[in-house]
């Protein structure tokens, strides 16, 4: 191993070694079924050698790169059956089609134009509702199911978001102690404050709070995508809404201010959900690469 | 070649990409018989995607792994030009810089896009005059290396394409149905002057020019960049001039035609050049997909 010097620790693409990843979900405390479901995963290029003359091939097994990490986070919603199986289905259609057509330049080239990675996240997305909509009609015990869908991936150093329904992605930008919401929830009562029908402050206590505008399998469904920069130091949080129905975004700052693992924030920030009610089924994903001293 | 389709087996589509297991590839070397050193090299390797799931409440996350989703396969032989001692090392640094770099350049490409065939052919010409410079900055760190200097050739199979990057007097060639194409041209000062008119072709291989390199790594760089198709049923053969010397190109089209396997294939030729002399070291990879075909038991 070579010595990296702090300017370039401090810029460069975090190795394996380095990655910090965690996810945990919970029923909660009202509900007897987990409609929720997390699933987080690493895209690798890797070198094979099949035959050679020379003396240390080993030495060009290249460490298998690292072309992206992927975590995604789905709640279901619908009847007993259907909403664990709609937030099932859609991590899998979503994981197999996005690793199957990812290019695999993407996290080598920083300079690589982002649109066609959004454009593949969209058309994920837009699958992933057609065939989640097909076997809700397909099967009375499904019908009606559909599921929110919110995807982070970081090709260093961006990360993409794909995002339907009202689960959340945040950024928390450790150098600047910073928390920033990357998605906006795709509720009535958000739509009626975008409108400008409703104040802000207002939405969380709405009944229309939790009126989904747009699900996967739903009568709407508006996936939305953006890319956003990254910097080392900072954290992505994925997390279901029966984390944020209890937990605010400040208590959610202090926690990955205050970050000793992502294990050890998740079960926090979960506990916490827990111990204000635990109304619904809570999902986290903690993401982050730990900098080098 | 037979073609034997069963119901239960049905052919793939001409226009998929052969699986991991229809790849058969082989490469070998040997000093001949007349040299101490070999200062050949050849190296196969290929390039995968894979996914590895970290972590989830899904049942059978691991089902959604892809086994290895394969980007490209790559080919290579070098011969170390020179008496000394450095034309191994320079064969091996080149062939280790090139693996590196030609990895690297896989970056700008992916599939059959073809509008990134010129980006890739270029980033393979980059990829030369990098190593040339690792090669040269060997030679001035080490006295005992300078004038080192080595052939280069590599192809690079990006379904449904071959690119070839070309430096010196090592070849490849395509065997498709009967015919045996030779892919490369020497860069030779004799087969410069075939080009150029003043030497009739079937003196070239008897020239005194004959070995004396045009083009190299280490030396003069102009390298050839090209792209071939590729069909299902085509088979290429990488080599140094240790063959050929001593295997014509009939017979090697012969040996192409019956081949049973990419191994028995490299054995039986290797073995012909030895057996016409082996006055130079001799290197020989072959690959090939075996797609709905079976071969003799």
């Amino acid at each position: 191993m070579t010595m990296t010097t702090p300017s370039e620790a401090a810029t460069r693409k975090p190795r394996d070694d380095e990655l910090d990843l965690y996810g945990v979900t919970h029923a909660g405390k009202v509900r007897k079924e987990n409609q929720d479901h997390f699933l987080f995963c690493t895209l690798h290029k890797t070198m094979r050698v099949h035959g050679t003359s020379l003396p240390t091939p080993e030495l060009l097994e290249m460490p298998s790169e690292r072309l992206a990490s992927l975590a995604m986070v789905a709640d279901g919603v619908g009847g007993t059956a259907g909403g664990e199986a709609a937030s099932r289905g859609a991590l899998e259609i979503i994981a197999t089609y996005v690793t199957h057509t990812m290019k695999a330049y993407y996290g080598t080239d920083p300079a690589a134009d982002p649109a066609e990675l959004l454009d593949c996240l969209r058309s994920a997305a837009q699958t992933c509702h057609e065939r989640i909509s097909a076997q809700a009609a397909a099967r009375t015990d499904l019908r009606g199911m559909a599921t929110t869908l919110t995807l982070a991936m970081v090709t260093w150093p961006r990360v993409f978001v794909l995002h339907v329904g009202d689960s959340r992605c945040y950024r928390f930008r450790g150098s600047e102690g910073r928390l920033d919401r990357l998605t906006r929830d795709q509720t009535m009562a958000q739509d009626l404050v975008d409108a400008g029908a409703l104040p802000p402050e207002r939405a969380p206590s709405s009944p229309f709070s939790s009126i989904l505008s747009s699900a996967i399998g739903g009568t709407t469904s508006v996936p939305e995508v953006g890319v956003f920069d990254m910097t080392p130091g900072d954290v992505i949080l994925l997390c279901t809404d029966g984390l944020t129905r209890h937990v605010s975004d400040e208590r959610i700052r202090d926690a990955l201010a205050a970050l000793q693992s992502s294990k050890q924030v998740a079960d926090d920030l979960l506990q916490a959900a827990l111990d204000d009610g635990g109304k619904d089924n809570v999902t986290v994903f903690i993401g982050r690469a730990v900098v080098p001293a | 070649m037979t073609l034997h389709p069963t119901p239960s087996e049905p052919l793939a589509p001409v226009t998929a990409q052969p699986r991991d297991d229809q790849i058969d590839v082989f490469g070998m070397t040997h000093p001949g018989l007349r040299r101490r050193e070999n200062q050949d090299h050849f190296l196969l390797c290929s390039l995968h995607k894979t996914m590895r799931v970290r972590g989830s409440s899904l049942p059978n996350p691991e089902l959604l792994e892809i086994p290895s989703e394969r980007l490209a396969f790559f080919g290579m032989v070098a011969d170390g030009v020179g008496a000394t001692e450095g034309g191994e090392a320079a064969s091996r640094a080149a062939i280790e810089a090139v693996a590196a770099y030609a990895t690297h350049a896989m970056r700008c490409y992916y599939g059959g896009d073809p509008e990134n065939h010129e980006a890739f052919l270029h980033a393979l010409g980059q990829a030369a005059r990098d190593c040339q410079e690792t090669v040269l900055a060997r030679g001035r760190e080490h006295p005992e290396y300078r004038g080192l200097a080595t052939t280069l050739t590599m192809g690079i199979g990006v379904w449904p394409w071959v690119y070839v990057l070309h430096i010196g007097d090592s070849r490849m060639y395509r065997l498709r149905g009967e015919r045996l194409e030779r892919l490369t041209r020497d860069q030779t000062m004799a087969q410069e002057l075939v080009d150029s008119g003043v030497l009739p072709p079937e003196r070239a291989a008897h020239s005194r020019f004959a070995n004396v390199l045009a083009s190299s790594l280490g030396g003069e760089l102009q390298p050839d960049l090209l792209r071939f198709d590729n069909e299902p049923d085509d088979v290429f053969l990488l080599c140094t001039d240790g063959l050929t010397h001593h295997v014509s190109d009939e017979a090697i089209r012969e040996r192409l035609l019956r081949m049973t396997s990419a191994e028995q294939v490299c054995r039986a030729l290797v073995q012909d050049a030895l057996d016409g002399g082996g006055s130079d070291n001799v290197t020989v990879v072959v690959g090939r997909a075996v797609v709905g075909r079976r071969s003799p038991p």
